[in-house]
Order: C-alpha cells, then sequence, then structure tokens
C-alpha cells in the first residue's frame, strides 16, 4: 500500500502509464486486482478510480470510473488468454492525449485501444482521491502471486520503450537524474549518476560528448572508440577520423 | 531485474549521426517522467523502497520480498462472495 499523493493521479488530460511484471500464483480471488487507485477497500471512491485487474475470465484488462456511480466507466477489452498461466507476463495501460487513445498491451502486444472520450473512454479524472495505491487488491479481493517492478510514469510511453521494458526491466529506461542518459548506463559506465549527456567524462579525449557515446552504444571511458588505433583526435572527433600512420 | 520476457532482436547501433539526431532520439527514449518506481529487491523487510520518488510501499500481512527479487503476495481469499461486483 502506498500513501496517496498527488504524483499518483492523473486528472483530466494528464498522459500515464502504469507498467508492472506479475506472475500468478494459486487462490486469488475472482475479479482481482493488480494497481488499484481508489477502488482497493469496500466502495468507490467518488474522485473515480483506476485500477488493472484480472477479470473472472482470467484476462487483465483497465477499469476506471470518473466517480462512485455506475457511469461513466470504460473497460478495456482483454483478450489475453490465460493471463493466470503461472508465467511471467508484462502489462502495461497508456493514456495518450496526443493520439486520443488508452492502450493496453500484454507482453508488449497491444490488446486493445479505446478512443478517450468522456462518456465511456477514460478522459476524465483518474485516481484523483484520497485514497491510497494497493498493488494486489481491488475491492477486498486480493491477488496471488509475484509482482516485480511495478512503475508510474505521467507521460504516455511508446511502444519502443515498453519493449525496451519488456526485454530489460525498467532500468532500462529509468532517469531518475532528469538528465539525457538511462540510470542503468551511467551506473555501468561511471558507477554513479554524477554525469549528463555534455560532458566528456575522464576527458576520454574521443570528441563524443557522453549523450553521443549513448546513443552510438560505445564506451564512454575508451578514447579510441572506433577501434582504429587513432587516440589523438587529429582533425576532428572519434568515428570520423582517421587510423594513426604506421 | 532479470529478464522475463522473451526478447525482440537486438537492437543493432550504428556509428554515424549527427549529435542533433542523438539527442533527439536520447529525449525519446530514454527522459521518461518516472513519478514512482518499486524495484522489490529488498532481501527483508516490509517497506519496498520507490526508487523513483518518495512514495514507498508498505507490505501487508501476507506479502513477502522473494529471493527474485519481486514481492509475493500470498494474501487471504475472502471467505464469502461480496455483495457487488464492478
Amino acid at each position: 500500500m502506498i500513501a496517496d499523493s498527488a504524483d499518483l493521479e492523473f486528472p483530466q488530460g494528464q498522459d500515464f502509464t502504469l507498467s508492472l511484471f506479475f506472475k500468478s500464483g494459486e487462490d486469488s480471488d475472482t475479479n482481482n486486482g493488480l494497481l488499484s487507485k481508489g477502488y482497493s477497500g469496500g466502495a468507490r471512491s467518488s474522485g473515480g478510480y483506476y485500477q488493472l485487474q484480472i477479470n473472472a475470465a482470467d484476462q487483465i484488462q483497465l477499469d476506471s470510473r470518473a466517480g462512485s456511480g455506475s457511469t461513466p466507466c470504460v473497460t478495456t477489452a482483454s483478450g489475453y488468454p490465460a493471463f493466470t498461466d503461472g508465467q511471467w507476463h508484462h502489462v502495461a495501460c497508456v493514456r495518450d492525449g496526443a493520439a486520443g487513445e488508452i492502450r493496453l498491451y500484454v507482453d508488449c502486444t497491444l490488446i486493445d485501444t479505446v478512443a478517450l472520450n468522456a462518456a465511456d473512454g477514460g478522459d476524465w479524472g483518474m485516481g484523483v482521491n484520497a485514497e491510497p495505491l494497493v498493488i494486489g487488491n481491488h475491492f477486498n479481493r486480493y491477488t496471488n502471486g509475484w509482482f516485480d517492478d511495478v512503475a508510474i510514469w505521467n507521460e504516455a510511453l511508446s511502444l519502443a520503450t515498453l519493449q525496451e521494458i519488456c526485454a530489460e526491466g525498467v532500468a532500462a529506461v529509468a532517469n531518475s537524474d532528469n538528465d539525457e542518459l538511462p540510470d542503468e548506463w551511467e551506473r555501468d559506465h561511471f558507477r554513479d549518476l554524477d554525469e549528463d549527456e555534455f560532458g566528456d567524462v575522464l576527458l576520454d579525449n574521443d570528441g563524443l560528448t557522453n549523450g553521443e557515446e549513448y546513443i552510438h552504444g560505445t564506451d564512454p571511458n575508451k578514447p579510441d572508440t572506433d577501434d582504429d588505433e587513432n587516440q589523438r583526435r587529429r582533425g576532428g572527433p572519434q568515428l570520423r577520423d582517421r587510423p594513426d600512420r604506421r | 531485474m532479470e529478464s522475463r520476457i522473451p526478447s525482440p532482436a537486438p537492437r543493432r547501433r550504428r556509428l554515424f549521426g549527427s549529435a542533433a539526431l542523438a539527442l533527439a532520439v536520447i529525449a525519446s527514449t530514454a527522459r521518461a517522467d518516472l513519478v514512482a518506481w518499486w524495484k522489490f529487491d529488498e532481501a527483508s523487510g516490509t517497506v519496498a523502497e520507490d526508487a523513483a520518488g518518495e512514495h514507498d510501499a508498505a507490505l501487508s500481512a501476507g506479502s513477502t520480498f522473494s529471493p527474485a527479487g519481486a514481492v509475493l503476495s500470498t494474501a487471504r481469499r475472502r471467505p464469502m462472495a461480496p455483495p457487488e461486483k464492478s
């Protein structure tokens, strides 16, 4: 359970992405929750709620209402068989205002797209209430299983980014210091998050910034980036220089 | 965390391209406003740290950290069906 916070609320017009890995256990309740804000206890919040849940057909879906009544309500189609198959799966739900839609993915496969609208399309404040965010419970229906790498963004992630998460986890794209370098890449090469994209760490003297090294997939600590045996930067940065004369 | 899902084909990175393009691509892939992230990598305890912010999660009774770097929920089942269904 996570205490209520404005960071976890999505007013109308606010994009978001919910992402988690889940492996089912045995004997979960029916219509159980994976991630819920505003409908984890005994009643729907008047401020509306959002939740990822496993429905009675053991399929994943997003469910959200604008208030405590029955409507407006959006429920994505599920369509993914046997979500409770005891295997790890990645789930992502994206509200994308620019595209005008909500998308639901399982293992980075698009399961459903809902056009945003105020009647039944999720174009309303979601989770804007004083309730906590709860993992593994909806309406006191509990989920047995394993959760990993649960994450929330206040923007719509692209499919390409979700595919990186599916393959390598959230660490592959997380950027907690808000520079242009993923945390994982910084730690792999620098052991900390002190560098940014504009630096040329340790003055490896190849003429490439850390940002350029990242996008090229090269080592920011290696002077001879392109392995042409020219480490002296004659006439320009690495990748555009010439081999040393012998 | 270890990879859970079969990986897509590895991306091939090529050694060319302008700096401006490079930074634009970085912005589209790496820069995300991550507001909360629970790795569940703790070895023990009842609090899962939020690696992105200040939204630590308190584990409920029946939930434990597993050696696989995840949290295992072995929550109770309700003894009776609830009176209302969404």
